[in-house]
């Protein structure tokens, strides 16, 4: 069966120990007990917190950026201002039209800038570049079922850590599961596929 | 012999490789760490080998583009130099730079007899000329329909001599050292750069 959200939110549950109810319900709101709570404010924010950490594989995604439809100057000299991808994580790379310039055998550097602006009249996060028609390597935060498991511990983990203080109280459980989830994603950066 | 080394990502492992780095790349542009870093570097650091020998498999042979020429009687009045339509003196000759050149090894005119029993050399300049908008390379001499021969930007790997290939994996890796390994690795890897580029000399393909 898929891993889901509310499997991550009961083996951190399992974790802390006090034989919490098992969570029921989909993410991002889970149940009203009060782990259900606790996940609901704290399950995306571990997910996207681990996902940060590295580059993980199966976080890969490709999106061509939508430009934000403000006019230019844009700061530090760039040509573009494109929306920060909707779903993302962390954008690790820009790169252009790979087809043009031979630009898979003479690959150049690509400058971009995170920041923020007003994108009608809302304050956004965005992308200044001057690449041309830019698309980006970034995590998506894909669904549990994609998951690497040295992930999952990672998240399984954290989330324990922050639920122990937050619905247990337990501080020495919280440090427990904070150093072994590093552990985790250390060893999930040393990849070997 | 048909090579192994066929992308930019193959080269960038070797380079991880002889650094003891842990992990791979699928390509250059995925964004993972390591790639990151090989991305800003790979292409400054393959021309630069590509200029410190002149390998054969990187010559060309091209005609230049004459973009300016010295009057034929020389600067006597009422024949002024003027920048904008002659080449600095004493040259004779301004010549386009081409894109793809790295670095020029010899100018020579073109032959009327294909077999040439004394050869010349001749002597030549690359100059940045401000009086283009904006300023351009060019390439002064004293040769008239003058013949470039010339280091060019070869990027396609597959086309490279292994000898090149090694440096130029051992530079990229000396460079990737000290972000990717450490400095023991660094200094490792300074060492094998070294050798692997004066082998490549040695050979020069």
């Amino acid at each position: 069966m898929a891993l889901s959200a509310v499997d991550v939110v009961n083996q951190a549950c399992n974790l802390i120990g006090d034989d919490i109810p098992p969570v029921t319900g989909v993410a991002p709101t889970f149940d009203s007990s009060t782990a259900g709570k606790a996940a609901a404010q704290l399950y995306g924010l571990c997910v996207n917190a681990v996902g940060r950490q590295f580059g993980w594989d199966f976080a890969r995604n490709q999106v061509l950026l939508t430009a934000s439809g403000n006019a230019g100057p844009f700061p530090m000299g760039y040509t573009g201002e494109y929306l920060y991808p909707s779903n993302g994580v962390q954008v690790w790379q820009l790169y252009g039209d790979l087809t043009a310039n031979d630009a898979i055998n003479n690959p150049a550097p690509a400058n971009w800038t995170v920041g923020n602006a007003l994108v009608s009249a809302a304050q956004k996060k965005v992308i200044w570049t001057s690449v041309t028609a830019p698309r980006a390597l970034y995590n998506n935060a894909p669904t549990e079922s994609t998951w690497d498991p040295l992930f999952q511990m990672a998240v399984v983990r954290l989330l324990a850590s922050a639920m122990a203080m937050a619905i247990a109280g337990k501080p020495d459980v919280a440090e427990s599961m904070l150093q072994s989830g590093a552990a985790f994603e250390s060893l999930g950066e040393s990849r070997q596929d | 012999m048909a090579t192994v080394i066929t992308t930019p990502a193959d080269v960038v492992n070797l380079a991880l490789a002889s650094i003891g780095h842990k992990d791979r790349i699928g390509s250059i542009y995925e964004g993972s760490f390591a790639a990151k870093q090989a991305l800003d570097i790979y292409s400054q650091t393959r021309d630069e080998m590509m200029r410190t020998v002149d390998y054969g498999f990187s010559e060309r042979n091209v005609t230049l583009t004459l973009l300016k020429q010295a009057p034929a009687g020389g600067y006597f009045p009422p024949n002024a130099w003027d920048g904008t339509l002659n080449p600095p003196p004493p040259w004779v000759f301004s010549y386009a730079y081409p894109s793809d050149t790295l670095k020029v090894r010899s100018i020579k005119g073109i032959p009327l007899f294909v077999q040439n029993f004394d050869p010349q050399p001749n002597v030549f300049a690359v100059e940045n000329d401000q009086y283009y908008t904006p300023a351009r390379k060019v390439i002064l001499c004293n040769v008239a329909s003058a013949m470039l021969v010339y280091t060019a930007q070869v990027t396609d790997p597959t086309t490279w001599e292994a000898d090149f290939t090694e440096a130029f994996a051992a530079e990229l890796g000396r460079r990737l050292a000290p972000t990717l390994a450490n400095m023991d690795a660094a200094k490792f890897a300074a060492a094998a750069a070294a050798q692997a580029t004066a082998n490549a000399e040695r050979t020069e393909g």
